[in-house]
């Protein structure tokens, strides 16, 4: 009996080395992401100081972490500082990127320098503000002083550190700019085409045609900014490293503090998890939420 | 896509297989080639790692090359034993000696390292005393408040983790050309005079802390918002227990360690606590003669490493590893040393000691106790103290060390620093307690309160302290 050769399918045989060309990354998810989270929710229920062999301990650091003052003082800064940083950077982001799509006279070099900031790593944009925000020598308190002012202690006094931080972050709303930019060119230019037609007014064109179409742009950097924010680290790092008197202890720093410092690996695996199920819960809401004010040109409504 | 899913099932169990394979060779190979050849012949390697204290410098690291190629090259050889200095930046030093511990891979010895490095990680030191007493080691030679300060009972059990190589005492570092522009006299040579206090000393301080239109901390339209020169400072530098420690109690006791002597209730509440903190917020608001900053964020006026070299700083009471900065200070103003003044009538030098200490579960003891005598041999000994530039903690080396300070810097009273040995603080200002380093930021934290003006009175900034550290204490002990 003659074996009959099968036919593979195209599509199989593609499907195939799809998934041998991503083998790898699924062995690095596996080794270096999954693994390490899975151990990291066991290490959340032990006592660990990362020389010792781990001590189960239950529910303790999750009692622990509720009742420590200095936990919720931590996300009580983290979501202060997303509150005011989070919609003050897509609205920066979003009218930079609406005056750089009108046609104005160098408009390469000025979408270059408000998009610079973004290329500077984080750890970079701190050190560079640390001196701008000097309240002896920095250029800040420069020009307040020539202006008549007296200029507080920026990262001294803890009544303005957390100041410091909203600055960095407009400072950095070029990177969401690039994202809109692209938005507003993918606007059909037939309907401005038509409002125009109609009479609209450019506010008007605002405000019932680009708004709308941008609302997906909107939505994908209200995702990526809020988990940005609770994810916040380097810049408090080198600047304040939570200081003075625990005024920018950002959730992420006071966990790195634990985890680092006081080498309770466990306690911090908790508040990591606390964290994950924060941002998971607020992503959820803002995807379900996404449903009365996100406009897809190819969706019908129900 | 079933077919797909198995493919790349396979392809997984494959390279994991490979992986353990390749591993497991590894592993099967080391071993069966060290049982192969002849074990008196295998050479065993002992590893230095430092970065817990100085060393880490490049100069410092050439002596550290030099020592271990002399070593193995004569005792190395004799004895089957080859040493490796690992030198990891200070910054990384704790987190990596955690992850080499945990992979089995402990360092056998390290150092220099201080106090702080040692209370850390206290579980981890080998203690000493068989080996000195097996061969009769002669810890006469060293000072005798030093070699104590790295005895430790921990948990009910003592032990001794290190001997001193060096050691690093406090002092007055003072801008000569700030007290000629007060016209003030210098902070006296000698320690303990009576007359020298630190209401002297502010009230110097007062006189040299200048606004941006000249007037002093005494002048009634003083700006303090706008200082452009300090009289003193020295507090945000040092541990909380530094300052904390020149505090005693009724029985003549210094409070420096902030709990019972059984480390199981905190005593931060206490008035001689509360006066610390009194005495600190005095300093910045009622006699206005230090920054009013957090150490954290580095005070901008002085820049960060550095306040008395930013020539802006009449006295700075601060370690004397500050040596690294003498070189700057030479080149832009006339500097001395002078003794700390008495606080209620106690002189106190909060005192850094360096160590070397040998890890509990590193694999060849034994052989690390070889390496560690060579280390503190005289010679060897000599040379490494010159490489830290602490003074030598071995007696009969302190002369020599006053003799080649004089010889660099004939003008500094030097001697200051030796003298202040005998006004060591008691317990050191790092030594160790339950949950070290939480207990310590909750310090740190209590200070910077008061530093930045966080706070209510001194009394509930000890209080909120005393419950704080109560909590780590408790936990650390129901864990036991």
């Amino acid at each position: 009996m003659s074996r009959q050769k099968r036919i593979v399918p195209q599509s199989e045989r593609y499907s195939r080395w799809g998934y041998a060309f991503i083998t790898p990354w699924i062995i690095g998810f596996l080794v270096f992401t999954f693994l390490p989270m899975l151990f990291s929710m066991y290490l959340s229920f032990t006592d660990y100081d990362t020389i010792n062999t781990p001590r189960w301990v239950g529910f303790q650091n999750f009692v622990k972490m509720f009742t420590k003052p200095e936990m919720w003082h931590s996300l009580w800064i983290t979501v202060k500082f997303g509150v005011i940083s989070l919609p003050l950077g897509i609205i920066t982001g979003f009218l930079l990127a609406y005056l750089l799509n009108q046609k104005i006279p160098a408009m390469k070099f000025w979408r270059t320098i408000f998009y610079l900031p973004a290329m500077i790593s984080g750890v970079v944009v701190a050190m560079l503000w640390r001196g701008l925000f000097d309240d002896q020598y920095g250029i800040i308190n420069f020009i307040l002083r020539t202006a008549g002012l007296r200029g507080p202690q920026w990262l001294l006094d803890p009544k303005y550190t957390l100041y410091c931080f909203l600055f960095l972050s407009v400072w950095g709303a070029g990177g969401g700019m690039v994202v809109y930019l692209s938005g507003l060119q993918s606007i059909p230019t037939a309907l401005y085409e038509a409002a125009e037609i109609d009479g609209c007014t450019k506010f008007q064109q605002l405000i019932h045609i680009t708004i709308p179409q941008m609302t997906p742009i909107f939505f994908f950097n209200l995702i990526m900014g809020l988990i940005g924010t609770f994810q916040y680290f380097a810049e408090p790092m080198v600047l304040t490293k939570g200081g003075p008197a625990d005024s920018t202890m950002f959730y992420n720093l006071y966990l790195y503090k634990h985890a680092f410092q006081f080498r309770n690996m466990g306690y911090a695996s908790a508040l990591a998890w606390f964290l994950f199920a924060i941002v998971l819960i607020l992503t959820l809401l803002v995807f379900k939420s996404s449903e009365l004010w996100v406009f897809y040109e190819s969706e019908v409504k129900k | 896509m079933r077919k797909a899913l198995t493919f790349v099932l396979v392809a997984l169990l494959l390279m994991s297989t490979f992986m353990v394979a390749s591993c497991s060779k590894g592993g099967s190979s080391s071993s069966s080639g060290s049982q192969a050849k002849t074990p008196a012949k295998e050479k065993v390697k002992i590893q230095i790692m430092v970065g817990f204290g100085t060393g880490t410098d490049p100069s410092q690291i050439a002596v550290h090359e030099e020592l271990q190629a002399e070593f193995n090259n004569t005792v190395g050889k004799e004895k089957g034993i080859e040493i490796e200095f690992l030198t990891v930046p200070y910054s990384d030093a704790a987190t990596k000696f955690t992850t080499l511990v945990a992979a089995g891979m402990t360092p056998d010895i390290c150092g220099p390292v201080g106090v702080m490095g040692v209370a850390q990680f206290i579980d981890e030191w080998l203690d000493l005393t068989p080996y000195i007493e097996k061969d009769k080691i002669d810890l006469s030679v060293y000072d005798d408040q030093l070699v104590e300060s790295n005895r430790y009972n921990v948990d009910g059990q003592s032990k001794l983790v290190g001997l001193p190589i060096g050691y690093y005492p406090s002092a007055l570092f003072y801008n000569e050309d700030i007290y000629d522009r007060a016209g003030l006299d210098y902070p006296p040579e000698e320690w303990g005079t009576a007359d020298w206090t630190y209401d002297k000393l502010y009230e110097q301080a007062r006189q040299m802390t200048l606004d941006m239109w000249g007037s002093d901390a005494n002048d009634p339209d003083f700006d303090m918002d706008n200082v452009v020169q300090y009289g003193y400072d020295g507090t945000d530098w040092s541990p909380w227990r530094a300052w904390v420690g020149k505090f005693f109690d009724e029985n003549g006791k210094s409070v420096a360690l902030g709990m019972t002597d059984d480390y199981k209730t905190a005593t931060m509440n206490s008035p001689e606590w509360v006066r610390a903190f009194a005495e600190l917020e005095r300093m910045i608001y009622k006699e206005k003669v230090r920054p009013r900053s957090d150490a954290a964020a580095g005070a901008s006026l002085f820049g960060d490493a550095d306040p008395l070299g930013s020539n802006r700083l009449g006295v700075w009471e601060t370690f004397s590893w500050m040596s690294y900065a003498f070189e700057s200070w030479d080149a832009n103003f006339s500097w001395n040393i002078g003794a700390i003044p008495s606080m209620d009538g106690h002189v106190v030098s909060a005192t850094n000691i360096d160590t070397f200490v040998m890890c509990r579960s590193a694999k060849h003891p034994d052989e690390a106790w070889e390496v560690y005598k060579w280390l503190f041999s005289d010679k060897v000994y000599s040379r490494l103290n010159h490489n830290y530039g602490g003074i030598p903690a071995m007696k009969n080396l302190q002369a020599q060390w006053l003799d080649e300070q004089k010889a660099e810097r004939p003008n500094i009273n030097w001697q200051v620093l030796l003298d202040a040995g005998a006004y060591a603080d008691n317990p050191n200002n790092e030594s160790w307690v339950p949950g070290y380093s939480e207990v310590w930021n909750e310090m740190e934290f209590a200070m910077a309160s008061i530093i930045s003006g966080l706070y209510d009175t001194p009394e509930q900034v000890a209080e909120d302290l005393n419950d704080e550290v109560q909590d780590i204490l408790d936990e650390y002990w129901a864990s036991k």
